[in-house]
């Protein structure tokens, strides 16, 4: 395949794991509006809920070795079932990326440069992330042990300097929210920002050796939870309880370090590191739709795809996910949207896969 | 507009030829499907015509269907 | 060279050409997003340093914004005005504006300044007293709401208008906003007002019981100067201002929130005065519900020094520091008395007792919270203080001592 031509090692994967998880930090501004002082609990809750899932994903991929989604798909369900349920995943990745393009654009633009125009920071993550994926997922794997590294300690860093203001008395009462809300809360936790790995099913192939992958991932998804867990401890107790009405409560409270008169303004630190986080998410997503959709038109490389895509994706995110304001609103859909193709459909096909006996050894007719 | 048209020939001219001189008919034939329905729904975009929704139509469905919070 | 040879050496070319094209179009991308769209140069910036709020005399409904604009190019030239004859520049220009609305408010600046106001930098909000008797939260909802706000900016109370505190010439500083602001980081000496930022104003606005409390500043007239002063405390009732405390009410609400830094404390022993610094204070709030009353359990730990008695009667002694501490107790229980007092008056939460209940007892509070108004008045209060005076400078007694 284009460009790929090295394997990625399995503690790699953990490391593209965690970077790739961390991208959806944005997401905890969302789950913290509804959950205020309790959203330490879901970012457990929503761990502890997905990593049956997750497991589910790294048993479709040690069962089918070095195959991908789309290959699996067509094994257990046949070819012509396989290929549309692949052709809605395909689907199912760039309403992905293409919204986290739009997540992106839109902190940029409402934080930091807002007087550019999108289309231009539109186009230029579409071509750093196109770029990235020509590289091939082992560079990408490689470039996320830095984004991680940084995104790490900007985090540690602005920690430690709001010990300070931290008042953890705000974290009481616990369990204030309703049960409902908290359910809602987890399963949006366990859909986006941890189940998403879904995609990596296009990714594993590349793994150097299969062993222990299942302790891989559920290390480096263990990871990413504490790197939430640690940004929401230090909204949680900077802000307070005005941490629910602040649309992204991780930049806020860093503004207000302000040591000794010229510690301000430490939000740039904090927006390079969720860039940084996006971007492995980001191309990933990309990775895995382009992959997917080159493999099912049977092309040898995806290299031609990934700039139209890009278009298509920016496209998408464009007109689709309706305004800022409707953002909120959307993720409930999308919840839902995402039902079948993280939680239903994996645990399905291994099921089949185990009525039907697949794989067949070698040897004997594949039907 | 005008970006429109440029990021969309400068994407042919950096993959047209090369695809051409190997003789990559059928990553060609995708490249300039998927090129052109980009393309498209660029100059739509750019022309201010107000594109369907792909998500509002997830949510009619799944209001329709009442499954949602 | 064969015809394949020369074919790809110019394909090669090409290939270089494109790169080099490539390249530079990469780096125009950054550079069309930075200088084409909205960055401000730094002379093009209109920097404010303060914004007052006060009413429109001419339109009741209105509200009227001054911006302390910092005018770069005068700011040496203060410095060496001195003797010389002719006007000294000002270093700053107080600009007004009124509008229905804050963000209407700031944007008509545009019709007398040469570019947008770049908030940024902004160091205090002066709030005139009418307004803040009329109700702060709408006026503060644009800055809240705009990304240029810093979080940590002060808010003051005016005893009279913003616009007269805004215009009194700072002798220290040369800006009189950078002036207020540093004043009121001053007051962490005498505790006997304290610093308000913009996040302290979200986060008790969150509260349904909690009352909002904000500096006040006020305008001494001494002679021919003219000298700005922080003392007490403006008191809210959701965003309307409703009421002051004094400096010692202030005070004991500063000892019941664990706000206490450094300050005088003055007793009385007999005919002598001593006063003591305070070192440091630590306050232990906790609720407890007995038999349907609610009741607040405040404990605090002073550590305090002498810094000069009076007298010729050595009162560093184990007997004198005794009576000291014992002393200096009193003067805290009243500090605190008073607040307390001010508080039940006025109706209103400023000690945050909604909250803690809320913490430690949500499910009780869920019933009261509605009603916390009238719950409010009828919270009793235990109080235990214990005091320590661990010095009492580099002297032994005082100079002029009886044998």
């Amino acid at each position: 395949m284009n460009g790929n031509n090295e394997k990625i090692k399995p503690s790699q994967l953990m490391v593209l794991f965690i970077g790739f998880i961390n991208g959806s930090v944005l997401l905890l501004s969302l789950v913290d509006s509804s959950m205020k002082q309790d959203t330490w609990l879901v970012i457990i809750s929503g761990y502890i809920v997905s990593v049956p899932f997750i497991l589910t994903y790294i048993f479709l991929s040690k069962k089918f070795p070095g195959k991908n989604l789309t290959e699996i798909n067509d094994i257990i369900f046949g070819k012509a079932l396989g290929k549309i349920i692949s052709i809605c995943y395909i689907i199912f990745f760039i309403l992905l990326f293409s919204y986290n393009y739009r997540q992106i654009v839109e902190f940029y633009s409402g934080y930091i440069l807002s007087d550019t125009p999108q289309i231009i920071l539109y186009i230029t993550i579409a071509l750093l992330c196109a770029y990235a994926v020509k590289k091939g997922i082992a560079a990408i794997a490689k470039v996320s042990m830095y984004t991680v590294a940084f995104a790490v300690f900007v985090v540690m860093l602005t920690f430690i300097l709001l010990i300070g203001n931290m008042d953890f008395s705000n974290f009481m009462p616990v369990f204030e929210a309703t049960p409902e809300d908290f359910i809602h809360s987890t399963y949006t936790m366990a859909c986006i920002p941890y189940c998403e790995v879904i995609c990596f099913l296009m990714v594993m192939p590349y793994l150097s050796s299969g062993k222990k992958l299942g302790r891989y991932a559920i290390a480096g998804t263990g990871i990413a939870m504490l790197f939430f867990l640690v940004i929401i401890i230090q909204v949680t107790t900077t802000l307070g309880p005005s941490s629910a009405i602040f649309s992204e409560g991780s930049f806020q409270s860093v503004r207000l370090i302000d040591i000794g008169e010229f510690l301000t303004r430490m939000e740039l630190l904090v927006a390079l590191g969720i860039t940084a986080s996006m971007f492995i998410k980001i191309s990933v997503f990309k990775f895995a739709a382009v992959k997917s959709v080159s493999h099912l038109l049977r092309m040898k490389t995806y290299t031609p795809l990934l700039l139209p895509m890009a278009a298509i994706g920016i496209v998408t995110a464009l007109i689709a996910y309706g305004s800022t304001i409707e953002n909120a609103e959307n993720a409930n859909y999308h919840i839902v949207f995402a039902l079948p193709f993280e939680f239903i459909i994996p645990p399905l096909s291994l099921l089949v896969a185990k009525i039907r006996k697949l794989p067949k050894k070698a040897g004997e007719s594949v039907p | 507009m005008i970006i429109v048209i440029l990021a969309f020939s400068a994407m042919v001219v950096w993959q047209m030829p090369k695809l051409i001189k190997e003789r990559r008919w059928r990553e060609l034939k995708y490249f300039s499907i998927f090129l052109f329905v980009g393309f498209v729904l660029n100059v739509l975009l750019a022309m201010g015509v107000e594109l369907p929704d792909p998500t509002k139509g997830i949510q009619i469905f799944f209001d329709t269907i009442k499954l949602h919070y | 060279m064969s015809p394949e040879g020369r074919k790809a050496k110019k394909m090669r070319k090409m290939g270089k050409k494109l790169k080099i094209v490539a390249l530079l179009l990469l780096i125009c991308l950054p550079m069309l997003m930075q200088a084409g769209c909205g960055a401000r140069e730094l002379n093009e910036l209109v920097i404010v340093m303060g914004i007052g709020m006060d009413t429109d005399t001419e339109n009741p409904d209105n509200i009227k914004l001054v911006a302390q604009i910092v005018l770069p190019n005068n700011i040496g030239q203060s410095s060496s005005a001195g003797g010389s004859s002719g006007s000294s520049e000002k270093a700053y220009c107080n600009v007004e504006s009124a509008a229905e609305n804050t963000f209407e408010a700031i944007r008509e600046y545009t019709h007398k300044v040469c570019n947008k106001l770049y908030i940024a930098h902004n160091q205090v909000f002066v709030i005139g007293r009418e307004v803040a008797e009329r109700g702060i939260a709408d006026y503060l909802d644009f800055f809240i709401r705009a990304k240029e706000t810093r979080p940590t900016t002060t808010i003051v109370i005016a005893d009279t208008t913003a616009a007269e505190i805004l215009d009194v010439e700072a002798k220290m500083n040369l800006l009189p906003a950078i002036n207020v602001n540093k004043l009121i980081e001053a007051q962490a000496e005498n505790s006997q007002s304290r610093e308000i930022n913009v996040q302290d104003y979200v986060s008790t606005m969150q509260s349904e019981t909690t009352s909002f409390v904000a500096p006040m500043i006020h305008i001494l007239q001494e002679g021919e100067n003219q000298f700005l002063s922080i003392k007490g405390m403006a008191v809210f009732k959701e965003d309307k201002m409703t009421g002051e405390l004094d400096e010692d009410e202030t005070r004991g609400f500063l000892w019941i929130k664990g706000w206490i830094e450094s300050g005088v404390i003055n007793i009385t022993a007999g005919d002598q005065q001593v006063a003591t610094e305070i070192v440091s204070a630590k306050t232990e709030l906790s609720a407890e519900i007995k038999d349907g009353e609610i009741i607040m359990n405040i404990k605090i730990t002073e550590d305090g020094v002498i810094a000069t008695q009076t007298g010729t009667v050595n009162l560093a002694t184990l007997m004198g520091i005794g009576e000291i501490e014992a002393l200096v107790k009193e003067e805290i229980l009243n500090e605190l008395t008073l607040a307390l007092k001010k508080a039940k008056e006025l109706n209103a939460d400023i000690f945050g007792f909604g909250e803690v209940l809320h913490q430690h007892y949500s499910k009780e509070w869920e019933g009261i919270r509605e009603d916390w108004d009238t719950v409010f008045s009828k919270v009793k209060v235990n109080i235990e203080i214990e005091t320590n005076i661990s010095g009492a400078g580099i002297i032994t007694e005082p100079a002029l001592s009886e044998e």
